[in-house]
């Protein structure tokens, strides 16, 4: 009996799976698309001036999605990321101003407070879910969109120093490749390493999926919690770094937005938003695919206005796939 | 087909994809009769239930119902018709007043909510029921809830109701209440289809009663004609001999001493476990059971108390420490505090024992499936593997991987809230022998059931809890469920 309950519950059907694959890749195909439609009426689109440019567009907001991964795995949700995007710019053209090459060092130390005072002020709150977070984070957000604003006197900071280790960062390449996409990669893999093979990744997931039972099986919350925002605190701190060792400057709302791309990465490469389920590989997808879909947007002469009409679309349709997924 | 015939279900199909959850299924059920309804998981009740009432549509076959056959296209339908269902899970507006509950979406009918109210009151005192109908229906407990339920069904004038698993959530004494409104009910010429697990209350409520298996009426019978042995037979598909296994025998030391546990909901708990012992907890529900197993796991804050393990005092600030000193918890619900739901079974094994795969800091994936695919045959976990979702599995077998999960962090003591609590017969003795397995190997079981039989046959001794407070220590083996049942009400136990 108990066997045959087994069998019969699990179902396996064909058209569910044909399904999945539709809802899985929906939004990838359809800018796969896009890309080809842009690369056949616009030839400049494959030329390796615009490969470097997409690039360098990737990257930072790539930084930005890794951290937002893990904290969407583990269950909650950071909004701050585009006001500590935008502070953490004006602070590294500042360090940089000062200490060149060696600023990255604080930088990613100041990066990782900013995201320690998140994680501390969702503790005390006692945040227990995701949307706890969305709106303490919303708080926090206005604290750093308001810190750039201040640190600054709402001027924008200029990089003096365009070569040494920050310039080749910015705009340097190493077998015609751009530098920041070997350290991004060299990132993502550890990240990568650490959510799939280490007891502390698997926590996260399994705090994500119902920390409830994590809990009482002996995962504790808050470390997760301080763990994943610390993390992205330093991460998108890189990510802002690189912005400003690309442009040469930085304004006191570079970071504009970026809560919302970096969360619409994850949730495109098919991270799920409920929690527990995702991975980093997934997000590098993601934030592949939104790159792909800005860059061919700005090929084709979309307006930008209109360009966020698109965002939006995609924004909600990647919700909406999310909510359906059959699993 | 008779007069006295309320419902005919006749030769009724319904597939789901490529699973007959319903094969052909046929029986009367007789106007102003209680009619039972029994079968394990998956044999089909909820899926008949639910076309009963309109949700799902049936495949093949005709429902009669008073005389007219029954095409309904959704439940408002059906309870225009007459014919009401009341879920395991309540259907109630938690934050809505009992009365704007019961005449739900009426408002205007009724004539507005005075009215509402008034009627409301006339309704459940029929039913001999004091709840304000002014008060918010979260503020109720459970079983008042399903009073509410009741006056909804009545409402509508429901010629028959349907109660699925109504005891699941109450103490013996509401299911007292429940079974008083039943007869009351009955005697005002009102069917009851009755869905329960627990086969006492079919005997002692039931006129006739279904058996079902597999998607299939295996039989339909007075209860008279029935036994006991003979309806799990039917049930099961094998004749079942013991409920029970024999109690647990290997007793050693005293392992485990609990002392003056103080917080909001208790008062000075205390209590001590032997080695190889099964410890069981009886006691209504908020009498601080769960609450003192929660205590002592590190799950909540406790204001006072001590707890020495081994004659060792421990210092369990939170589960995670709780499971270094030792501690198993098995939580009474399993979906919300125990299962990663889409996640592999294999996952959900090992999700509290990092430490025996974890090597040189990383998990390791081939200790991993060993000790996944060790647990799944040590417990004879009915899945197809150990990748496919836990969601797909039955109560039963859910139940066996989280008793998986936790003797693979080898505990000393191991807590089990409600450990059979929706699961079918044959898996019920399946867990019981793992526990007594767990118990005679030198571990401790402290288990709590609100079926007092579960406790009577399987613990060595019974600790009553009432009221935040331990009452009472008594051997099953030589005292009398009433006492037992008298000391949990807080009554004064004559000798």
């Amino acid at each position: 009996m108990n066997e045959k309950t087994a069998e019969a519950t699990f179902r396996f059907d064909f058209k569910g799976l044909f399904k999945k694959f539709f809802t899985e890749y929906l939004i990838i195909v359809g800018i796969l698309v896009l890309g080809i439609f842009t690369a056949v009426s616009e030839p400049v689109f494959l030329s390796y001036d615009n490969f470097v440019s997409f690039v360098r567009q990737f990257c930072p907001l790539a930084f930005v999605a890794l951290g937002m991964t893990l904290i969407i795995i583990g269950g909650y949700i950071d909004l701050s990321v585009a006001g500590m995007f935008s502070f953490m710019g004006l602070v590294s053209c500042m360090l940089m101003n000062h200490l060149g090459g060696m600023a990255i060092i604080p930088i990613i130390i100041i990066g990782a407070i900013c995201g320690l005072v998140n994680a501390l002020v969702l503790i005390v709150c006692g945040a227990r879910d995701d949307s706890d977070a969305l709106f303490i984070t919303f708080g926090m957000q206005m604290v750093f969109a308001a810190l750039a604003l201040l640190i600054n006197g709402g001027n924008c900071v200029f990089l003096e120093d365009k070569s040494g280790f920050n310039g080749a960062i910015g705009n340097g390449s190493l077998l015609g490749i751009p530098t920041m996409l070997f350290l991004f990669l060299a990132m993502a893999f550890v990240l990568h390493f650490f959510m799939t093979k280490t007891p502390l990744g698997r926590s996260i997931h399994i705090a994500g999926a119902n920390p409830v039972a994590a809990r009482l099986c002996g995962v504790s919350i808050n470390k997760i919690i301080l763990l994943a925002f610390v993390i992205t605190g330093a991460l998108t701190a890189i990510g802002s770094w690189m912005m400003a060792c690309r442009t040469g400057s930085a304004l006191p709302v570079c970071g504009k937005n970026y809560e919302t791309y970096a969360i619409l990465s994850v949730t495109v490469g098919g991270t799920s938003l409920a929690g527990g389920k995702g991975s980093v590989l997934r997000t590098i997808v993601g934030v592949a695919v939104y790159t792909l879909m800005a860059n061919s947007m700005n090929i084709l002469g979309v307006s930008s206005n209109m360009q966020f009409v698109f965002k939006g679309i995609i924004m909600i349709t990647a919700i909406w796939i999310d909510s359906r997924r059959p699993d | 087909m008779g007069e006295n015939v309320i419902l005919s279900v006749q030769d009724v199909t319904k597939r789901f994809v490529n699973v007959v959850a319903l094969n052909q299924v046929s029986f009367d059920i007789y106007k102003g009769q209680v009619h039972g309804i029994v079968g394990e998981n998956g044999a089909g009740k909820s899926t008949l239930m639910k076309i009963l009432s309109g949700v799902y549509k049936k495949d093949k076959g005709i429902i009669y119902f008073d005389g007219q056959e029954m095409k309904v296209k959704g439940p408002t339908e059906s309870l225009n018709l007459g014919l009401a269902i009341i879920y395991q899970e309540l259907n109630l507006v938690n934050q809505m007043t009992v009365g704007e509950n019961i005449f739900l979406g009426r408002f205007r009918e009724i004539g507005g909510l005075k009215k509402i109210h008034a009627k409301a009151r006339e309704l459940l005192d029929s039913i001999g029921s004091h709840i304000d109908t002014y008060s918010p229906v979260e503020d109720l407990p459970v079983a008042e809830k399903q009073m509410v339920e009741i006056c909804k069904a009545l409402s509508y004038n429901s010629k028959l109701i349907i109660m699925d698993e109504p005891s699941t959530t109450l103490t013996t004494e509401e299911m007292n209440r429940l079974k008083e409104i039943i007869k009351d009910l009955k005697s005002k010429g009102i069917t009851i289809i009755y869905i329960s697990h627990k086969l006492d209350e079919i005997f002692e409520l039931c006129d006739r009663v279904t058996v079902m298996r597999d998607g299939n009426v295996i039989s339909t019978r007075n209860v008279e004609e029935l036994t006991r042995p003979t309806m799990i037979a039917e049930m099961v598909g094998r004749s079942i001999e013991n409920e029970y296994p024999e109690r647990a025998s290997k007793i050693g030391e005293t392992i485990l001493e609990v002392k003056n546990i103080r917080t909001n909901k208790l008062h000075d708990v205390g209590f001590t476990a032997k080695k190889g012992e099964i410890l069981g907890f009886v006691g209504l529900v908020g009498a601080g059971r769960t609450e003192t197993m929660r205590a002592i796991f590190g799950a909540d804050k406790i204001q006072n108390g001590e707890v020495y393990l081994e004659g060792r005092k421990l210092d369990i600030k939170s589960p995670r420490d709780a499971i270094a000193a030792g501690f198993g918890f098995i939580t009474e619900d399993r979906k919300e505090e125990g299962l990663l739901l889409n996640f592999p079974v294999g996952t959900n094994i090992t999700m509290a024992s990092f430490p025996n795969f974890t090597v040189g800091g990383l998990l390791n994936k081939a200790r991993e499936k060993e000790i996944i695919e060790r647990q799944i045959k040590a417990l004879d976990v009915k899945t197809p593997n150990a990748d496919i979702y836990i969601t797909y599995l039955s109560g039963g077998n859910q139940q066996k991987c989280l008793v998986a999960r936790w003797l693979e962090t080898s505990p000393k003591i191991l807590i089990m809230d409600e450990p059979t609590r929706g699961i079918d017969v044959g898996a019920k003795y399946e867990i019981y022998v793992l526990m007594k397995k767990f118990a005679e190997a030198g571990g401790t079981v402290l288990m709590i059931s609100s079926e007092l039989p579960e406790v009577l046959n399987m613990s060595n001794r019974v600790i009553v809890l009432s009221d935040g407070k331990v009452v009472g220590e008594y051997d099953p083996e030589t005292t009398s469920d009433e006492k037992i049942l008298a000391a949990a009400l807080g009554e004064e136990v004559t000798e």
